[in-house]
């Protein structure tokens, strides 16, 4: 029992690794994904397409690391041929305060809202195919590592956000914890999953399997630093040729959210891609809650107190 | 066996569905919008059920079961020494299958140990478990000294009542205070919506403690027909006064969530919060008004109707503390598949203004 307790001894720290995912290369070939799952044996996902797009893995799971979004932006006209929007349901109020739906007749105007009025017109009739690789954000600051209650999730020597599968007993903390929906728990073996960065591969020497397999460089391995220089200088060469839209998701800290390992260069709003606009840190709540329930336990203790004191003191009568 | 044919449905027909174990149901055909990527939740669905449900209740149960029958040992002098061995009796036997739920609850039950080869209080979850732990230990010894008091532990109860508790009992007062008060904290330390956004959910456990606890010994009390207005002095007004800070602490909750709170009382979750805020308050209509609301018995004699009514109110607060939990537990699922109160729950603030991009502009 104590044996099996005693820490092992930790690897000499590397230098921060990560991914900088940029998805204006990506082509929606899914080498990626398929990479993925060879290299760490992973499921596959069955064939149930997202609507009537190539997507069939829908998101990011325990078995599913790397996930292709497919973002269909196509002009209203393109789409008055059998698409119904009363399906579309949950987003209506949000969708309602700027950008276009998909209502009969009316010009698509979601993509040119978010350019300057220049862009807006001819531009905004051009269908747009965006294509995102998914993936764990290796948080720098991670709410799954903070969350988790036995010290399965860790950062190892490449400050990558790394599971312990012989640590992890399956609690789900971690799931609820992501605010990017990235680990899930599996039925088949009740723990806890998600990217692990290729840890592997890495230990040996090796690029990530997914970085490796990707034929247009959309996914960059490397260390952090780098890739975030790289990356801003990426953004600034697309703004120099005229998209204004490319911005980089995840490249520093955001409040009270930490800056992202594995971050993204994006040309369309982040819920697009299905991501969080702006992450919270689950973490920051805690405190209030903490002090709020403190002073309500101390109060109502006190209230308690005193109610027990006053029935020995004051008269009594049996019924 | 028909299934020699693959079916439509791809992932049937493959046999995968098991293996993936897949979050999703077949999405729906709505094409992308910019705030929604074909209805696909962007969080996942917590794997918290029943267990954890039943287990926030249990443990308010426990905690404030012993926190009041501390201090009616302490302060209550002789005519509350009864009462303070009954709380601890219930105290400890509410606590009982605390432990099973968390452990059958896990993915990997035999592993449940693992909560504490490690000391993270910055984790909720791992806080709690020391807490629970602790208070076990603090409620197990001061449960076998009161019922032996009670001498309701046969020929044990006199050497068992000679436990010298007095210390433990109080030194085990911050683990049911933490108790009370971590489950709250718990669910707030998540990105799910209806859980995350105010400083208030741990209050609202913190007050529902007390007043499962109050509630609970209230029912003991009638069930073994034994009533004592020194008793009720303490139980009355702290169940009145925790169920009032309950209800307030939801409504401040719900309040400063707003439209990521929405999936908490909407459709049938808004019917449950109707049913616990009623229960509460027919609980609180007293026994006489309850006893006439009771199926009339002409051979019930006053005061067997009295103590009908007395039941009749404690479990309705009981009920109602419990249906709120479960309430707040199952809601985390709608809450994560209400794509726009997810969103709404993570839109840029001054504390995170993320990296909107083009949008926020």
């Amino acid at each position: 029992m104590l044996t099996f307790f005693k820490s092992a001894e930790a690897p000499a720290p590397q230098p921060a690794t990560g991914f900088f995912t940029d998805t204006t290369l990506c082509i929606g070939c899914k080498a990626c994904e398929v990479a993925c799952k060879q290299w760490n044996q992973l499921p596959a996902d069955g064939f149930d397409w997202a609507a009537t797009s190539y997507d069939n893995t829908h998101c990011l799971s325990g078995s599913t690391w790397r996930h292709v979004a497919f973002v269909e932006q196509m002009p209203a006209a393109n789409l008055n041929g059998g698409h119904s929007t009363s399906g579309a349901g949950s987003p209506g109020d949000l969708a309602s305060n700027g950008s276009g739906d998909y209502t009969a007749g009316a010009p698509y105007q979601g993509v040119t809202h978010l350019t300057d009025a220049s862009a807006s017109g001819a531009a905004g009739q051009v269908a747009r195919w965006l294509m995102m690789s998914d993936v764990c954000k290796h948080c720098e600051q991670a709410p799954c590592e903070e969350a988790c209650p036995t010290g399965a999730i860790l950062y190892n020597e490449f400050h990558n956000v790394y599971v312990q599968q012989d640590i992890c007993n399956g609690c789900g903390y971690c799931v609820s914890a992501c605010p990017f929906g990235v680990l899930s728990r599996t039925e088949s073996d009740g723990r806890a999953h998600k990217c692990t960065l290729c840890y592997d591969r890495q230990r040996d020497g090796l690029t990530p399997a997914c970085a490796k397999a990707c034929p247009t460089a959309s996914i960059q391995f490397g260390p952090v630093d780098e890739l975030r220089q790289r990356a801003r200088r990426r953004v600034g060469e697309l703004q120099g040729r005229g998209e204004q839209r490319a911005y980089l998701y995840g490249d520093q800290a955001a409040g009270e959210y930490s800056a992202l390992n594995a971050f993204f260069l994006l040309t369309e709003r982040p819920e697009a891609y299905n991501l969080p606009a702006a992450p919270r840190r689950p973490r920051a709540s805690l405190g209030a809650n903490y002090l709020f329930g403190a002073l309500t336990g101390l109060a109502l203790l006190a209230f308690s107190a005193w109610s027990a004191g006053k029935g020995n003191s004051g008269n009594q009568e049996a019924a | 066996m028909m299934a020699s044919q693959p079916a439509v449905s791809g992932q049937a027909s493959l046999g995968v569905s098991e293996l993936t174990a897949h979050p999703l149901r077949v999405p729906t055909a709505a094409p992308p919008t910019e705030l929604n990527y074909y209805n696909i939740p962007f969080l996942k669905h917590p794997t918290w059920k029943w267990e954890i449900a039943w287990y926030f209740f249990l443990e308010g149960v426990a905690s404030g079961c012993y926190l009041l029958g501390t201090l009616a040992g302490r302060l209550g002098g002789s005519r509350m020494r009864h009462l303070r061995n009954v709380a601890h009796e219930m105290a400890f036997l509410a606590f009982l299958p605390c432990p099973i739920l968390l452990i059958k609850d896990l993915g990997r039950p035999e592993r449940f140990y693992h909560m504490l080869r490690v000391f993270k209080p910055g984790s909720p979850m791992n806080l709690g478990s020391w807490v629970l732990s602790g208070f076990g230990g603090f409620a197990g010894i001061t449960f076998l000294q009161a019922a032996g008091e009670d001498g309701k532990l046969g020929p044990l109860s006199r050497p068992l009542s000679r436990l010298p508790v007095a210390a433990l009992e109080l030194a085990g007062v911050p683990f049911a205070l933490g108790m009370t008060g971590y489950a709250g904290a718990l669910l707030a330390g998540t990105s799910v919506p209806i859980w995350n956004q105010s400083p208030w959910l741990s209050a609202v456990f913190v007050s529902g403690a007390f007043g499962s606890g109050a509630s609970e010994l209230k029912l003991e009390l009638a069930l073994r027909n034994q009533h004592n207005s020194a008793w009720s002095g303490l139980l009355d007004p702290v169940e009145r006064g925790s169920k009032l800070l309950e209800l307030l602490f939801l409504g401040l909750h719900l309040k400063r969530s707003g439209r990521a709170g929405r999936p908490l009382w909407r459709r049938r979750r808004g019917l449950m919060l109707l049913g616990a805020l009623a229960a509460t308050v027919a609980s609180e209509l007293g026994p006489g008004r309850l006893q006439r609301l009771l199926p009339a018995k002409q051979s019930r004699q006053a005061p067997e109707r009295i103590r009908a009514g007395r039941i009749a109110g404690a479990l309705l607060a009981l009920g109602a503390a419990w249906l709120l939990r479960w309430t707040l537990v199952h809601a985390g699922g709608d809450a994560i598949e209400d794509i726009a109160a997810s969103h709404a729950a993570s839109r840029p603030s001054h504390a995170a203004p993320g990296w909107g991009g083009v949008g926020a502009q």
